[in-house]
């Protein structure tokens, strides 16, 4: 485990993609080709056999080491992960384990393979005999999703520099399940030919943010909008196979399969670009689309619970033709001659006369689930990257209430240990304090470390994880969109909710009262 | 004899027949400081006691005066007697001895088991009543040997590249000077500066008659400025001429840093577990050492190491202050 053991300590021990990639790189040029084949394997999350559980891992760590139940999940409650919390909990300090990461992959199917009650005894004697860092890698490679410290992108740059073949034809050749073997990997570093080149999404087209459009953009009729919808970016690319690419360069086809099977009777060589959205009669918000994200071959209630779409924008190449440096009004008339299935639908224009009647549209939408506007000449052509020219973004200026703190709760995982979790309040008709929203981000680290220092000195009540503070701190707190919600006790509800500042110098009865929200409500609901 | 010889109270631990307070939060008649964190401060108060060398630190650092107490000299404040011990946590940092007809409580500060070149060897009294810190109070907060943490970073620090300037957060008083003398044994390949706070906090060592080698303050203004390493406290990360510079790596040198999640969070480059505060191993040592009949335990899991030595059979229970 040596070689795999050093590399993932380089990859962990920097937030800068630019080391990862060098580690990467001298891992692929210094480890043997079966163990450089393993290795991403792991670190792209392709081992999904469980051939342990969480439980199992449990049941060996306490035939190890003496440790209660509450205790144990106290610990993890902290660690957040519980490969790490078992790796943390041995002792300290042994010698490293001679086995390469190819031995523990037989390993582990051995493991896989044991009877039910041997699965504890097996991984009893690893705990025993192995150190805590190889421990914790094991424990990793068993629980699955693997993903620590370094993105399925980050590796295949690495790989890409390192053997000079295109980036995303590497992804698509990554694609699905393979078995970490010489003989793939050396058909991944092959030289690709002419259909898997076709394969490639094309450069994406982004939008540039525009404050003040009626200053910097001139007639607003010359202009097409469409909504800015919270979903994530996508090519869909129909070639004798759909293939779904996010922006970021990840293969989609095994995270939307609905899509892709929805995709099959398009005409082909088609290559359409828009969003991805969850979607039940109307946009769902980004959370739901959330459950989706990272996740392979999901299961018939989740597609059934998030439904999702493809929102088309544009087409970039139709019948072998390259479409991009087409106006958009002539790439518009093509898309609207494809014959679309119901989970693919075009976007829908809007034109206005004048800014100002786009910018009251634009207020009317906070209802609908939108971030804004894109805004796009019609005589735009499909350029590659963000340049200021032609497609434009045009955000809602976010809701902001300024909210007392009322209770706090510790993170888990990657914010483990620290008061991370806030609930806000507004005051009521009683003079008491209603919570309005729960908020996570938005602070500076040191405020992070000295609101948590102020949450253990002001505390008043605490049950479970969660404290209730003394009503003294005020906060910006800004958000997306607020609706009713009769299940709420101050029946509202917000929308991605984020503190904007710290208002140390408020007053707590400065603070907005209940009446504001109803307020926004009235106004934009 | 007092129901509780000492009880906590919303200023802080008060012993009423001494009527003096253990590192209160606020301004008191008499205050007995454990050690020279600014948490710990009693500035304004009537009286301060302290250890000397706890002393030359607050007036070095908030420039207040106190009456001074070497480590085992009795002294007594309204005819109770008082003992400092030393703590090990930083520079004068003391375990307080309070004894009233013939009941002996210890109240241990902040304090560490592991030698320190800076700070005197921790010293545990046997007592009635241990009032420990449980800020480390959970079975994963186990320290490695600081020797092997060290090869790490050293490790770390001369992997990265020539013009990367590496920044090692500390704080600027205890830590950074513990750091300073454990890592002059280590070859760096990087020159090692430190930030102006640490430096007068070296000083302030120094005139205490503790060594602290000498280094370069890093002068981050300077355009040419790049490839040292730099000794600071964590609260510089955020300033502009930090956040300015890109070609940077940065690790922060704490206990806290033993859990991943915690090191990723706060999105710093990579962490290194240095505590000046016990392990749990240390903890559950320490309460041994004292073979107390009762144990209150304060700050950090303080609820959960209370369950637990409760579950061992030691009548323990946790103290919100």
């Amino acid at each position: 485990m040596k070689a795999f053991q050093s590399l993932f300590r380089r990859l962990d021990n920097t937030t800068k993609t630019s080391l990862k990639e060098q580690a990467l790189q001298a891992f692929f040029d210094d480890a043997d080709d079966d163990v450089v084949i393993h290795g991403i394997h792991a670190l792209l999350g392709k081992r999904d056999d469980a051939p342990a559980s969480t439980s199992q891992m449990k049941d060996a760590l306490k035939q190890v080491i003496d440790i209660d139940d509450w205790m144990y999940r106290r610990c993890y409650e902290e660690v957040g992960d519980t490969a790490e919390t078992i790796s943390l909990l041995l002792p300290v300090g042994r010698e490293s384990s001679e086995r390469s990461i190819v031995d523990w992959y037989r390993e582990l199917r051995r493991l896989d393979r044991a009877k039910n009650y041997q699965k504890p005894v097996i991984l009893r004697g690893w705990y025993r005999t192995c150190p805590p860092d190889t421990v914790f890698l094991v424990n990793k490679l068993i629980t699955g999703g693997f993903r620590v410290g370094v993105s399925e992108k980050t590796v295949v740059n690495a790989l890409s520099a390192y053997t000079g073949v295109d980036e995303d034809v590497l992804l698509h050749r990554l694609i699905g399940d393979w078995e970490p073997t010489t003989t793939f990997y050396e058909s991944l570093c092959s030289e690709p030919d002419e259909s898997e080149l076709s394969r490639k999404p094309y450069p994406f087209c982004l939008c540039y943010p525009v404050d003040d459009p009626e200053d910097e953009l001139g007639d607003a009729d010359e202009y097409v909008f469409e909504w800015k919808y919270d979903g994530i970016r996508a090519q869909l690319l129909k070639r004798d196979e759909p293939l779904l690419w996010s922006r970021g360069g990840e293969p989609l086809n095994e995270t939307f399969p609905e899509l892709i099977d929805a995709a099959h009777g398009l005409e082909d060589d088609l290559v359409l670009d828009g969003e991805i959205l969850a979607y039940d009669d109307e946009p769902l918000p980004f959370q739901s689309l959330q459950r989706r994200l990272g996740r392979r071959d999901p299961s018939q209630s989740l597609r059934s619970e998030v439904p999702v779409v493809f929102i088309v924008y544009d087409v970039m190449e139709r019948d072998e033709e390259d479409l991009r440096r087409h106006p958009l009004h002539q790439r518009r008339a093509q898309l609207e001659q494809v014959d679309l299935p119901d989970s693919i639908r075009r976007a829908e224009q809007q034109w206005f006369s004048d800014w100002a009647s786009a910018s009251r549209a634009l207020d009317g939408s906070r209802s609908h689930d939108v971030e804004g506007f894109m805004v796009k000449h019609v005589k735009s052509v499909y350029h590659s990257g963000r340049k200021k020219q032609g497609w434009w973004k045009w955000k809602l200026d976010p809701f902001a209430l300024d909210a007392v703190l009322m209770y706090a709760q510790t993170g888990h995982g990657e914010r483990s240990g620290m008061y991370t979790d806030y609930t806000f309040g507004v005051w009521g008709d009683d003079e008491e304090l209603l919570p309005i929203a729960k908020a996570y981000s938005g602070l500076t680290d040191d405020e992070v470390e000295e609101l948590d220092k102020w949450i253990r000195g002001n505390t008043v009540d605490q049950f479970g994880p969660v404290r209730e503070v003394k009503k003294e701190q005020v906060f910006e707190i800004a958000f997306q969109g607020i609706y009713e919600n009769e299940k709420k006790k101050s029946g509202f509800a917000t929308r991605f909710p984020r503190m904007v500042r710290w208002r140390k110098t408020k007053d707590v009865d400065e603070a907005d009262r209940i009446q504001r929200c109803q307020e926004l409500v009235d106004e934009y609901g | 004899m007092p129901d509780s010889l000492i009880e906590p109270t919303e200023a802080g631990l008060y012993c009423e027949p001494a009527n003096a307070y253990l590192d209160p939060s606020q301004p008191v008649d008499n205050a007995v400081v454990s050690h020279a964190h600014a948490d710990h401060g009693a500035k304004d108060s009537e009286r301060i006691h302290c250890t000397p060398a706890t002393q030359g630190l607050l007036k070095a650092r908030y420039g207040f005066e106190a009456q001074s107490h070497s480590f085992e000299q009795r002294f007594a404040i309204n005819g109770v007697e008082f003992i400092f011990h030393p703590a090990s946590h930083v520079l004068g940092s003391a375990l307080v001895s309070v004894i009233a007809d013939d009941e002996h409580w210890v109240y241990t500060g902040d304090y560490k088991r592991r030698e320190d070149p800076t700070t005197t060897s921790l010293s545990i009294p046997s007592c009635d009543v241990f009032i420990t810190e449980s800020t480390f109070a959970l079975p994963v907060y186990k320290w490695h040997d600081p020797s092997q943490v060290y090869e790490d970073m050293v490790d770390w620090v001369n992997h990265a590249d020539s013009s990367t300037t590496v920044f090692l957060f500390a704080y600027s008083l205890g830590k950074a000077q513990r750091v300073l003398r454990e890592i002059a044994e280590y070859d760096v390949a990087k020159e090692i500066t430190v930030h102006g706070s640490v430096e007068e906090m070296n000083d302030a060592y120094r005139s205490i008659g503790v060594d602290i080698p000498d280094y370069d303050k890093a002068d981050l203004r300077t355009k040419e400025y790049h490839g040292d390493v730099v000794i600071a406290p964590p609260g510089v990360r955020e300033s502009t001429k930090v956040q300015r510079l890109s070609d940077k790596q940065s690790a922060l040198i704490s206990g806290w840093m033993r859990v991943r999640g915690n090191q990723r969070w706060r999105s710093y480059d990579n962490g290194f577990p240095v505590s000046d505060h016990c392990d749990w191993e240390g903890l559950l040592k320490s309460v041994e050492d004292a073979s107390p009949e009762e144990v209150k335990t304060l700050h950090g899991y303080s609820e959960d190491f209370a369950e637990y030595l409760r579950g061992e059979g030691v009548d323990a229970e946790s103290w919100d202050v």
